[in-house]
């Protein structure tokens, strides 16, 4: 399984964009979250974020805590998952992301936890809570054992800091359209895609974009303007809604978003 | 100031991150501004009653076996400590340029102590408190409305401080723009517990001043409560480089540092938390609110690992007893915080050398309490 990058490079390459879905480990139960990596596999993804469920999900909205801590009262530990993912590497060919806050690494070890992520297939890391300052020795962990790490900008940050931060970046650059939490509501799709734009003049990584994204519109909108796009709570809901079947049905409604916003419909692709 | 602690530093999301450098350039400069430190001193004098009595509380020591002085902290504006925090970032809020100030609150003196702050100063207030926590300080929650504050219940999680200041993170993150968050003791991210520790250190300094006065001499021990650690980080500072002795009290509970807390990441900041083995933290369960938090601030961690404090945990009955002697020895009825200090000096009767000279941190009156207690002692076994 190739490193992020390499995956939204490649797509890049045939024109494509990236979808990239957010599940929670565990929710409903690891067995389901499986089958979801496999069912998402199937449609199409190229690459999907997992979340490692924690008791504290700072820069989480409601929908995401719920799912969180919903997954913990089931008992999802950081290692019930990777073995989970590790079983199934061999059917895996998608990138797997991890999502995690930064105790559980912490507590397991930077270096354990970076190793054992290897062995299981997984291709990257986020770790939202930690700011490339906190990161110095998780830069140096992660590129040890090739585990791409990717790190994460926000509206308020200064440009030369995302310069800064993209020096550090092996994977893609998460950019965030909105300050506040997962979940929240995008305001002015337009608005975040012009700033998306002043991003992508000072990087040369790959960029994607997440947080509020949760409608056809703003996936196929902002995908224009970059490498991928990042939703979690919107899918989420629809998992809450409709089960497996809502989840992979609103991942396809957007994948077809993306698909057509490579045509005309929703103007030139960048 | 003291930086690059291992512990501390400043695990956010990114959104914060700048906001926080921006927030200690504020404070780098203020605190060296005459003005205002000016306009502080004259608020904590006018406003809030200080400086606070140093009271020498004679039954108390007989019934210890060596001298026991108590800072009156209890005797601040607002019933505790908190006021001396919350006026000194109320001010930086408004010298910042920002409307609108954030908090959480456990038991609800901190988002009283805010509450009062904001509104003197004419600043916009949300505080947020754990669901149960509302329910269980029901007049608390209205005081704070009073005040002009709208109190957000927050049902996440377990529902009580540790998600208050989840929520308040969150708050933060979205409108960072306009708001500055008063955090409520020396935890969070660089620069929350040193602007916190350099706000509250006025216990500290005047303590030191009255107890020279009085004695001619510095205490042996200082003694103090630690919930997040802030009127503990406060008395015991100013005597860092002095020869005294710091003990800070731990409820049962929330044994953070005295029983089983590891170093790990809440809250922005890195040191001790209960938690398991994953790193999941662990809902805590004192008696006392103010005590009720899963972690410690990190200078409080640092020093348990130099050895500079020591830290031990009182059980609610030690607490209760804390509670009850100082109301009938002294006429002085202690927040549950403060009894915790107070219960691990009657746990130590005797062995204290009489030449001792105690120096407590009384952080707050316990007028709050008393519901509580009367509930507890007519359950007869100490527990809630
Ligand atoms: C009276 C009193 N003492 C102590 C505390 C604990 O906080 P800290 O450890 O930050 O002093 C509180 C917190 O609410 C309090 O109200």
């Amino acid at each position: 399984m190739g490193g992020v990058r390499e995956v939204l490079e490649g797509l890049k390459a045939r024109g494509g964009k990236a979808l990239i879905p957010y599940l929670v480990a565990g929710y409903p139960s690891l067995d389901e979250s499986m089958e979801l990596l496999l069912a998402l596999q199937d449609r199409g993804a190229a690459a999907v974020e997992v979340g490692i469920p924690f008791s504290d999900p700072m820069a989480d909205g409601p929908t995401i805590q719920k799912a969180h801590s919903l997954a913990l009262e089931g008992g999802v530990t950081p290692e019930a998952l990777l073995k989970a993912l590790e079983f199934l590497k061999g059917d895996l060919t998608l990138s797997i992301i991890l999502m995690t806050y930064y105790n559980p690494v912490f507590r397991m070890g930077e270096e354990v936890f970076a190793q054992r992520a290897r062995e299981a297939g997984v291709a990257g890391v986020i770790i939202p809570d930690l700011p490339p300052e906190e990161g110095q020795n998780w830069v140096s962990v992660a590129l040890e054992v090739n585990l791409d790490t990717v790190f994460l900008a926000a509206p308020n940050t200064p440009l030369e800091r995302v310069e800064t931060i993209a020096s550090v970046t092996t994977g893609f650059l998460y950019y965030l359209a909105l300050k506040g939490v997962t979940g929240s509501a995008i305001k002015d799709a337009q608005e975040v895609a012009q700033r998306v734009a002043r991003i992508r003049d000072v990087v040369d990584i790959p960029v994607c974009v997440g947080f509020g994204i949760s409608t056809a519109l703003e996936a196929a909108l902002l995908a224009r303007g970059c490498d991928g796009v990042i939703v979690g709570s919107a899918l989420l809901k629809a998992l809450d809604e409709g089960g497996m079947k809502g989840f992979l049905g609103l991942f396809g409604e957007l994948m077809g978003a993306l698909e057509e916003g490579k045509g005309n419909k929703w103007g030139k692709t960048a | 100031m003291v930086k690059d602690l291992k512990f501390g530093g400043r695990y956010v999301p990114e959104t914060l991150y700048t906001p926080l450098v921006e927030l200690e350039e504020a404070w780098e400069s203020l605190y060296q501004d005459a003005s205002f430190l000016e306009e502080l001193d004259g608020l904590l004098r006018a406003y809030a009653g200080r400086p606070t009595p140093l009271y020498y509380a004679g039954r108390l020591s007989r019934e210890v076996g060596c001298k026991v002085y108590l800072k009156r902290e209890d005797l601040c504006h607002t019933g505790s400590h908190k006021i001396n925090n919350t006026l000194g970032q109320c001010l930086l809020a408004r010298r910042m340029g920002k409307p609108r100030v954030i908090a959480e609150t456990g038991a609800g003196q901190h988002g009283v102590a805010t509450a009062t702050a904001a509104a003197l100063l004419g600043l916009e207030c949300v505080v947020y408190m754990g669901a149960e926590d509302v329910s269980r300080q029901a007049l608390n929650v209205f005081r704070m409305e009073l005040l002009g504050a709208r109190v957000v219940s927050v049902e996440s999680g377990s529902q009580t401080l540790k998600d208050a200041i989840n929520e308040a993170l969150r708050d933060w993150a979205a409108n960072v723009d306009t708001t500055h968050y008063v955090i409520g003791s020396v935890v969070g991210p660089h620069p929350f517990p040193s602007m916190v520790r350099d706000f509250q250190s006025v216990i500290g300094r005047e303590a030191r001043e009255q107890l020279l006065e009085a004695q001619g001499r510095l205490p042996t021990h200082c003694v103090a409560c630690v919930g997040g650690g802030s009127n503990a980080l406060g008395l015991f500072y100013p005597m860092e480089s002095d020869p005294v002795e710091f003990i800070g009290v731990e409820a049962q509970g929330a044994e953070t540092l005295s029983l089983r807390g590891e170093p790990g990441v809440l809250h922005g900041f890195l040191a001790h938390f209960i938690q398991d083995p994953w790193g999941q933290i662990i809902p805590t369960d004192a008696i006392a609110a103010g005590l009720d938090y899963p972690g410690v601030g990190p200078q409080h961690s640092q020093y348990r690992e130099t050895g500079r404090a020591r830290y031990f945990w009182v059980s609610p009955q030690e607490a209760l007893e804390g509670f009850a002697t100082l109301a009938q020895l002294e006429g002085i009825i202690p927040a549950l915080e403060s009894a915790h200090a107070i219960g691990w000096l009657l746990a130590h009767r005797g062995d204290l050398d009489p030449s001792s000279l105690v120096l407590v941190s009384l952080s707050g009156r316990g007028d709050k309490d008393v519901n509580l207690v009367k509930g507890l002692l007519e359950e007869g076994d100490g527990r809630g």
